[in-house]
C-alpha cells in the first residue's frame, strides 16, 4: 500500500506512512507490562507477555518487509 | 511542543476508547497522556538523555493516575495505560526488527537496548509510585485498626 502511495506521490515519506498505519498493533504496552509483572514477582505472566510481544514484533516486521520487497520489485 | 502535547492528548483519548473507558473518565485518561508527554518533552529539551526523561514522565503519569483513581473511585490502570502510551517504545521495537530484516545487526542491537531501557524505565516509574501509595494506605489502615482496638 505504501509502495503504491510513493509511486503515486513521490514526495511522500514511505517510512512514516508505514509507522502510522502499523502503530496500533505495536506491543509497547505489553512489553512494559511484562517487565512490570516480572518486578511484582509474577514470572510466568511476564514471560508469556514478553514472548507474545516479541512474536508480534517479528510478525509485523516480516509482513512489512515481504510487501515492501514485492513493491520494490515492480517499482 | 504544544502541538506534541495536544496530539498526545488526542492519542490517549482514542486509545481510551479502544479500552472501553466511558464518560468523564475518558477526559481524565486523556489528561494523563498530556501530563506524561508534557513532562517528557520538557525534560528532553534540557537534558538530552531520553531514558531519564521517560522515567520522570512515567513517575508523573503514575502520580496523576493514582490521584485520579482515588478521586473517581476506579482502578489506577484505567488512567496509567493510556497515559504511558505516548512514552512506550513500540516504534523502536519495530525499527529493531526492520534492521534485522535489512541485515544490519549493530543498529538492531542498539535499538534493542533502547527498547528494553525505555520499557524498564516506564515499569520502574509506575511501580515506584504504586508502591509508595500502597505503603501509605497500609499505614493508614493500621492506624485505624489501632484506634478501633483502643476504643474497644
Amino acid at each position: 500500500m505504501s509502495a503504491a502511495a510513493v509511486r503515486l506521490f513521490p514526495q511522500i515519506n514511505e517510512y512514516k506512512v508505514i509507522i502510522g498505519s502499523i502503530l496500533l498493533y505495536l506491543p509497547g504496552v505489553s512489553i512494559t507490562n511484562g517487565i512490570k509483572d516480572a518486578l511484582y514477582g509474577d514470572i510466568v505472566a511476564s514471560l508469556t507477555r514478553l514472548g507474545e510481544a516479541i512474536l508480534l514484533v517479528g510478525i509485523l516486521a516480516a509482513g512489512v518487509a515481504i510487501s515492501l520487497f514485492i513493491g520494490a520489485s515492480w517499482r | 511542543m504544544i502541538r506534541t502535547v495536544l496530539l498526545a492528548f488526542i492519542g490517549s483519548v482514542t486509545s481510551g476508547l479502544l479500552f472501553n473507558i466511558k464518560g468523564r473518565k475518558l477526559i481524565f485518561a486523556g489528561v494523563s497522556g498530556l501530563v506524561g508527554s508534557a513532562v517528557y518533552t520538557l525534560l528532553n529539551q534540557f537534558t538530552e538523555y531520553s531514558i531519564f526523561s521517560i522515567f520522570i514522565g512515567a513517575i508523573a503519569v503514575g502520580l496523576y493516575s493514582e490521584t485520579a483513581a482515588r478521586l473517581l473511585k476506579s482502578p489506577s490502570t484505567v488512567f496509567s495505560i493510556p497515559g504511558i502510551l505516548p512514552l512506550v517504545p513500540g516504534i523502536t521495537a519495530y525499527e529493531m526488527a526492520q534492521f534485522i530484516m535489512n541485515n544490519e545487526p549493530d543498529a538492531a542491537t542498539g535499538k534493542l537496548i533502547e527498547t528494553v531501557e525505555g520499557a524498564g524505565a516506564i515499569a520502574f516509574g509506575i511501580m515506584i509510585v504504586t508502591a509508595v501509595f500502597r505503603f501509605i494506605s497500609r499505614v493508614k489502615k493500621m492506624k485505624q485498626m489501632e484506634t478501633a482496638n483502643k476504643q474497644e
